[in-house]
């Protein structure tokens, strides 16, 4: 399959091809809905302004919605529309190729990438990276999704273990190099990637990529979509035989061609001081996100985290609490709150079994002072508590809220009650992200939502909790 | 039978005013809602909830002094925790049986440990030890309400409060917040009105303490062998399964608590 045109001149009619420009049908007959592809989550203030016009234009009455892999969907879109959209995108240098469909998808990079001298900024090599992907033969057509990710830092705030590819920035003596994860995916049956590499020299991370993506395109199964990620692979063959693989294949790439060195110089000063904004079920209205333009044009950084929030950078903690004051529509997004996390559930998605924006707003009426998030984005040592408190919504089992990894997850099915199929959800407990993984526990199955408050309450019990 | 604190020596001498005479001061301090209690469980919000079982406590505590006691029922203990945040003088029991999970045993122990001012109350005499099978109301009858009609004889209590919730299941939603039982004594349920979410989110926010059966995912507790994990919009569908009390209560909250002598074992 061949790199699809953008712009497109109409939807394509393939739907593989449709999904390739980040396209999808919404579970609204008629309506689609459109990803756009931004690595790291780094928009300029030109780009967050595009945004805002697009969605105000081509979406009015739907907000911005920021995903777990730092982009940001356009939703209730007339298929008309789509061609006048993407050409309104492609204006503010964004793209929506490789979106969504059986390709590498957006290449995530913590926030804090190239803010502080112990977190180089990784964009340039996550960007180097796509373009070899890119270039890289039946790219288009992969078995199936391939997920990468970078962290600056040891506190993995980029998700490696659930990527297909995870790579952590470390350093020894003068050499920069990564700890590597490789086969980790979630849905239905989830699981956390293995350890490729405990230091791979940063030089090998591009020739990894390349080498990884044509192995899963050899290896992985073209039969069957349920068994066809890296990781899956993986468990065919075996952990130390999968690794041994991919290092072979790796070595092949090493030779193939020469590599241009990685080196990271120091981060540019003024970005020390971080301020997270969350916003509920990822909604971003138009008006904020001109506010988020404004933040931009005064110099700040304003990047998209993995959770429904943005971090805005600056050289200190008053100039930017000043400049997000300053902003009055991001006022509810500054304020502490749960981290609650929905995916968009039957507000949008064909897949979606349960309303899990409605339970979403309905833990963070009840149980927001509970679980407050912290105004600024935490460090390691306030991590795992954080995590314990962090709350995940998916509206079916393929848990894209990340439901599987969360503190307290809960994922939505239907069942018959009285004769009438209502909303149930199971419950999850105890998972986390960061340095070491954890895939949370079964707690409960098939609650019903006279009891999902009362079971997510006990979990965000710190005595229950343990 | 045992009983590990006696009231007369740690109690202070009990207030003269009659329970009548309390309660209609009681019930003027601290008027119901006339209906049933349904319209203010999801009038109320939480931080209302927590305001008013205080005060009732604190009215309680004013008309009753230390003839107000609390049953402390080694589960949530959140009626316990709101009593001691009205007044560290109010005095508690709990009532254990031979059949109580040794989890709820060694929660006791630590319990204790933070509040020796409880008292603790048991029936240790000679059954038939598959009572609880082949007749589990006068099971329960001798070893859980017996030993709590001797706590509130002991303790000299006029008044006493306990963790009732009006949407825990049964019979439990005709409740009221004051109660004036036909034994004379006056029954208090200061959470009645509270949601089995909101005593989690007390529990999380004011750090109490909790039985660690409920980590398991037991949402209410009793004795062991008529305890089980269940799944189901009914709290206490776990209790009593496969009797006739599936579901129902002990008879602690619902019985006469007046001690008559001869009475029981």
């Amino acid at each position: 399959m061949e790199r699809p045109y953008f712009p497109c001149d109409a939807i394509p009619t393939d739907p593989a091809r449709a999904r390739l420009l980040g396209l999808y049908p919404q579970r609204q007959e008629g309506l689609w809905m459109q990803r756009t592809k931004l690595l790291g989550g780094r928009l300029n203030a030109d780009q967050w302004r595009a945004l805002a016009h697009a969605a105000r234009r081509f979406t009015p009455g739907a907000p911005l919605h920021l995903t777990t892999r730092q982009d940001v969907e356009l939703h209730d879109l007339a298929p008309d529309a789509v061609p006048q959209l993407q050409r309104a995108l492609a204006d503010a240098a964004l793209s929506t190729v490789g979106a969504c469909g059986d390709t590498p998808r957006n290449i995530t990079l913590c926030p804090g990438s190239g803010t502080r001298p112990d977190a180089p900024d990784l964009a340039p090599l996550a960007r180097d990276a796509q373009a070899i992907l890119e270039q890289t033969a039946g790219i288009w057509a992969l078995p199936r999704k391939f997920k990468i990710s970078f962290s600056a830092c040891p506190d993995a705030c980029a998700q490696p273990w659930i990527n297909d590819l995870g790579f952590v920035a470390l350093r020894r003596g003068e050499q920069w190099g990564f700890r590597v994860m490789a086969g980790g995916s979630l849905g239905s049956v989830p699981r956390t990637a293995m350890l490729f590499d405990d230091f791979l020299p940063a030089d090998d991370a591009l020739p990894l990529i390349s080498a990884a993506v044509r192995f899963f395109a050899a290896h992985g199964d073209r039969t069957n979509r349920r068994h066809a990620r890296l990781r899956h692979v993986r468990e065919k063959m075996g952990d130390q035989p999968f690794a041994d693989a991919l290092r072979r294949s790796l070595d092949e790439a090493r030779r193939e061609r020469s590599w241009t060195g990685v080196s990271f110089p120091p981060p540019p000063a003024g970005l020390e001081a971080r301020l997270l904004l969350t916003f509920p079920n990822g909604d971003v209205a138009p008006d904020q996100a001109d506010a988020l333009a404004r933040l931009a044009d005064a110099g700040l950084a304003v990047r998209i985290a993995n959770q429904h929030g943005v971090v805005v950078f600056g050289p200190d903690e008053a100039t930017v609490r000043e400049a997000v004051a300053r902003q009055p529509t991001l006022a509810p997004a500054a304020r502490p709150q749960p981290t609650v996390v929905a995916c968009p559930g039957t507000r949008w998605c064909q897949a979606a079994l349960a309303d899990t924006c409605g339970l979403a707003d309905r833990l963070r009426e009840h149980m927001g002072d509970l679980a407050p998030a912290p105004a600024c984005e935490p460090r390691a040592e306030a991590r795992s508590h954080l995590d314990a408190m962090t709350v995940c919504i998916s509206g079916c089992p393929n848990g894209c809220a990340q439901s599987a990894v969360a503190g307290v997850g809960l994922v939505g099915g239907l069942a018959t009650r009285d004769g009438q199929r209502t909303e149930v959800y199971n419950l999850f407990a105890g998972g986390q992200m960061g340095r070491t993984p954890r895939l949370a526990a079964t707690i409960a199955r098939r609650l019903d939502a006279d009891q999902i408050l009362a079971a997510v309450a006990q979990r965000l019990t710190p005595n229950v909790r343990g | 039978m045992s009983r590990t604190i006696a009231y007369d020596a740690l109690a202070p001498a009990p207030s003269a005013a009659a329970p009548d005479e309390a309660h209609e001061r009681l019930l003027g301090a601290f008027p119901q809602d006339p209906g049933a209690p349904g319209n203010l469980i999801d009038a109320l919000h939480f931080g209302q909830k927590v305001d008013r079982s205080l005060d009732l406590l604190r009215a309680a505590h004013r008309e009753f002094g230390p003839r107000l006691v609390v049953a402390n029922s080694l589960g949530m203990g959140i009626v316990w925790d709101l009593a001691k945040r009205v007044s560290p003088d109010i005095r508690g029991f709990v009532v254990v049986t031979r059949h109580s999970p040794p989890e709820t045993l060694d929660f006791l122990r630590r319990t204790l440990a933070r509040y020796p001012e409880l008292s603790v109350f048991r029936n240790d005499a000679p059954l038939p030890a598959d009572l609880w099978r082949t007749d589990p109301d006068r099971c329960c009858e001798l070893l859980k309400v017996e030993p709590a009609r001797r706590a509130i004889r002991d303790m000299g209590a006029a008044c006493w409060a306990a963790g009732v919730r009006a949407t825990s299941g049964g019979r439990r939603a005709d409740s009221r917040e004051i109660e004036k039982r036909p034994d004379g004594l006056i029954k208090l349920n200061p959470i009645l009105l509270w949601h089995e979410f909101e005593v989690w989110k007390y529990a999380a926010l004011y750090h109490v303490q909790v039985n660690p059966l409920y980590a398991l995912g037991y949402r209410s507790l009793g004795c062991a062998p008529c305890t089980r994990l269940i799944a189901g919009n009914d709290e206490r569908a776990g209790r009593w399964i496969d009797s006739s009390k599936c579901g129902g209560e002990c008879g602690l909250n619902t019985k006469s608590l007046k001690l008559v002598d001869g009475a029981g074992i």
